[in-house]
């Protein structure tokens, strides 16, 4: 399965190499950045382009709801072998790339979506007040 | 006649710029979107019915339609339009234009670039001429607190 991470400049990358610090060399994640000077409509051909030439399943995730990479990451989730989340993080990107192996990406957005919740935490909540 | 809080030309139409930024400095209560493209599309309407905050009341109509509604309703809109072309319907259609935002023009096949980040067809360069003899005053401003550049310096 690949995950193409769909992102406000080029920070998809940079995420990559992070995620790689931890989890190590990932094979088949691509980033699709998106810039200002780009029409909305180019982004998604551009994916869209991608998802054609692929065999396996993709799962997009994208970097801010009801922003641009959503509303692209929306239109392009409707075809077969295509599922898309948001909210795109280093947690999630570890977290789809741990799943991915054991989980059918008719599943697999589910499964993340219900395990990242938990992960966004106000300290406080964890140690308690002083 | 629906009066405007702001009329902005943004190809994206809704997304994180409007969203975190206009919608908030302008207290927008209320976005119609005029874009034949998006009252085509219905997965896009589906996704923006869903991620537009709930406060906000969204309307999403066709060119022709919109322009019919602009006159009948009442109330204040935040007016968004897809592209060039849709504006000057709207002046066509005598809709008064005195201030409109733009996000970008972006960058497509048979487009001419007139400024960083901004490229035109010949059609879109008659057409803002046209509107900026009319006196319509035109900035190009990513979000509120991002440089303005006004149009009538660069074309």
């Amino acid at each position: 399965m690949i995950l193409a991470l769909l992102t406000h400049g080029a920070w998809g990358k940079a995420l990559l190499e992070a995620a790689e610090l931890i989890v190590g060399p990932m094979k088949d994640v691509v980033c699709f950045p998106l810039f200002p000077e780009r029409s909305f409509k180019e982004y998604v051909e551009e994916i869209q382009t991608f998802i054609d030439k692929q065999e396996e399943d993709i799962l997009l995730m994208a970097d801010l709801m009801g922003g641009s990479t959503f509303h692209a990451a929306g239109k392009l989730s409707r075809a077969d072998g295509v599922k898309a989340v948001s909210g795109l993080s280093l947690e999630l990107l570890a977290l789809a790339d741990e799943l991915r192996h054991d989980c059918s990406l008719e599943r697999l957005p589910k499964c993340l979506v219900e395990r990242a919740r938990d992960r966004i935490a106000d300290m406080e909540s964890i140690l308690g007040k002083e | 006649m629906l009066k405007y809080d702001l009329i902005r030309v943004d190809d994206r139409l809704i997304h994180g710029q409007i969203l975190l930024k206009w919608m908030k400095v302008l207290k927008v209560k209320r976005a119609a979107v005029l874009s034949d493209e998006l009252n085509m599309d219905p997965i896009m309407k589906a996704i923006l019915a869903k991620t537009v905050p709930e406060k906000i009341q969204l309307d999403i109509w066709g060119v022709r339609t919109g322009i019919e509604r602009m006159y009948e309703e009442s109330g204040k809109a935040l007016i968004l339009l897809q592209d060039i072309h849709s504006l000057f319907q709207l002046f066509q259609n005598g809709i008064q234009l005195k201030h409109v935002s733009i996000s970008r023009l972006p960058c497509e096949a048979g487009k001419e670039k007139i400024h960083e980040q901004m490229f035109v067809s010949k059609e879109e360069r008659k057409e803002l001429g046209v509107l900026l003899n009319h006196g319509v005053d035109i900035q190009i401003q990513m979000v509120p607190d991002s440089e303005s550049i006004r149009l009538r310096d660069i074309l």
